[in-house]
């Protein structure tokens, strides 16, 4: 398929880009760059459930807080060395998305997305309650990354390989007959039961491998601020995974990468030059959703399918 | 014997909080069928315009009632602008897309409301007649709080009546049952749908009133009452009128008297509870079943 080459000849001018940006980049630039990456997978999470399997999520920050929880919960209560402690994160994160996604993937369209809401904001409540071992609302600082990983280049780098590493997995996953399967139940719910599919097992499967990217997300997330507090899992921070999302467009594979860079450029860009960053966003993505269905790379496609129809 | 009277009638307060604020949201989620995320801000709004109009009449005596009137008539006007600009273009379109929209609505006018009225918390002095404590023996009920359980009373009644008796609430009610059916029949559905958002923006704005008589208005009140209500509404039962009104009660006192008991987790509880409903019966205590999927 051309078309597939096209994509995976952009994911790698992309990665190229990245690699040179890093040479090139200020420190300033340069945390702007890692933010990106990092958010690139909390945005991938949310596609496989949305973009993929059409389940809409809300929650995806509770996974992102338990993974980031999880890291400086070993690295500061038990003093584990830092590999160690982003395994332990991501681990827990994929846990808990198996956990509460055993009863969140019993409930479809707004049910779902309801119920993923209520537990991303159960687990925000732990996180932020629960003082003697979390640290509540002042969260846990002072997460630092290990000498070799101590300048923003070199963290840069590493997360670079880490988002290269999970969007491989990505891509790997979606082009599976496991991801076909997916877009069959996005589709067409009970046909795709007629045909033999396990769904829920499927759904819960899919749930389960969200949670683990938005894990990876938020295990690379702490060391990167340094420190972790509930709002990490709020519903506000699942947003932002909705946001990336759509604004990417949900169901292509490069959609998740195109909204992360987007986003995270204006959040740079706009509250560089005004506090009213909510407004902005705000209305930008009034445009984006009524303008442009399918998102950015919805557009794109669409005016190459414009230009062959031409042709 | 007190302290148990007295914390019923807290949980009662919160029941009448939790079912003006949830019954809009789930009236036009059952009519309409999207989910308005930003009706919290919308609350939060009509509280900051009630203290505006609160603030600006306070010499008269009568200014109080006054505000709560002029408020719900900006909210409406205000309702009617939402409507015609964004909610009307959003009620054909995908789930994601209704959420996002209406997320952004959130972020829009949270933003609008802290340049408009600033980030500190604004108190409104209350009325004379619901400042002081009304007291049968030994248990003495706070004034403001039974006005905010008779305005809750009297509003479900109200919007229970428009449903059950006028034309256009048996069409809303009709259009919860089998919205197919009603352009098949020649009604104008758009019509309705522009009924029920403002009847919700009503319901948020009485809300509203009724939480600058409770206490401080500010940028946060909304989000500290949006899970508890999806939760309440997740009882319930989607789109159902009377079992919003059920689950208000049940999670309100629930709350109160966990809030006695293990104080750190009275919220949590809620969710757990909503969690356990959703694990047993989906659909909610007095929801559709058909309405699943």
């Amino acid at each position: 398929m051309a078309n597939k080459g096209i994509r995976f000849s952009l994911a790698l001018l992309l990665a190229i880009v990245a690699i040179i940006a890093g040479i090139l980049f200020g420190r300033f630039w340069l945390h702007v760059a890692t933010e990106t990456l990092i958010m690139m997978l909390f945005a991938m999470s949310f596609s496989l459930l949305y973009g993929h399997t059409g389940l809409l999520s809300f929650g995806q920050a509770a996974y992102f807080g338990v993974g980031a929880y999880g890291f400086a919960l070993a690295l500061v209560r038990f003093h584990l060395p830092f590999p160690l402690c982003l395994v332990i994160g991501v681990v827990a994160a994929t846990l808990w998305a198996w956990i509460t996604g055993y009863i969140c993937v019993r409930l479809a369209g707004i049910y779902f997305a309801i119920m993923t809401v209520v537990v991303a904001q159960s687990t925000f409540y732990i996180l932020f309650q629960w003082y003697g071992f979390t640290g509540g609302d002042d969260g846990i600082q002072g997460l630092l990354p290990p000498p070799l990983l101590m300048h923003p280049r070199a963290y840069y780098y590493f997360t670079l390989a880490v988002v290269i590493a999970a969007f491989l997995g990505y891509a790997r996953l979606i082009g599976s007959p496991f991801g076909l399967s997916l877009r069959c139940i996005r589709e067409n719910m009970v046909r795709t039961q007629f045909v033999g599919i396990n769904v829920p097992n499927h759904r819960l499967r899919v749930f389960i491998f969200a949670g683990f990217f938005a894990g990876v997300a938020g295990v690379l997330y702490a060391p990167f601020t340094r420190t972790v507090v509930p709002q990490m899992a709020n519903w506000l921070s699942s947003g932002n995974a909705v946001f990336m999302g759509i604004l990417g467009g949900p169901s292509h594979l490069l959609g998740p990468l195109v909204g992360a860079i987007v986003w995270v450029f204006l959040d740079a860009f706009v509250s560089g030059f005004t506090e009213h960053w909510p407004l902005i966003i705000g209305s930008i993505v009034f445009f984006i959703v009524f303008f442009m269905p399918g998102g950015l790379t919805g557009l794109i496609e669409a005016s190459r399918a414009g230009v062959k129809r031409e042709e | 014997m007190e302290l148990i009277i007295s914390q019923l009638f807290s949980g009662l307060v919160r029941s009448a909080l939790y079912f003006l604020v949830t019954s809009g949201l789930t009236l036009l989620f059952g009519v309409v069928g999207t989910l308005n995320m930003s009706h919290f801000s919308l609350y939060m709004v009509a509280s900051y315009v009630t203290w505006t109009f609160g603030n600006i009449l306070r010499a008269y005596s009568v200014s109080f009632w006054l505000a709560g009137l002029l408020s719900a008539m900006v909210m409406c006007l205000f309702a009617l602008v939402i409507e015609f600009l964004v909610m009307r273009r959003i009620y054909g379109r995908q789930l994601g897309e209704q959420l996002l929209i209406t997320f952004a609505l959130v972020f829009i006018l949270d933003d609008l409301a802290k340049v408009i009225w600033g980030t500190t918390p604004l108190f409104l002095p209350k009325p004379a007649l619901l400042d002081g404590v009304v007291g049968w023996g030994k248990v003495s009920l706070p004034a403001s709080g039974i006005f905010v359980v008779v305005l809750g009373l009297f509003s479900g009644l109200g919007t229970w009546l428009i449903l059950a008796r006028t034309r256009l609430g048996r069409i809303s009610r009709a259009a919860y049952s089998y919205k197919e059916m009603l352009p098949a029949l020649g009604i104008p559905i758009h019509r309705v749908y522009v009924f029920m958002f403002v009847l919700s923006v009503v319901l948020a704005t009485l809300a509203g009133v009724a939480w600058t008589v409770l206490g401080m208005v500010d940028l946060g009140q909304a989000h500290s009452l949006l899970i508890e209500c999806f939760c309440v509404m997740v009882i319930g039962g989607m789109g159902s009128f009377v079992g919003t009104a059920v689950s208000s009660l049940i999670c309100g006192i629930s709350y109160s008297f966990a809030i006695l008991i293990v104080p750190k987790l009275a919220t949590p509880f809620i969710f757990f509870l909503a969690g356990a409903i959703l694990l047993f019966r989906p659909w909610g205590l007095m929801g559709k079943v058909g309405r699943l999927h």
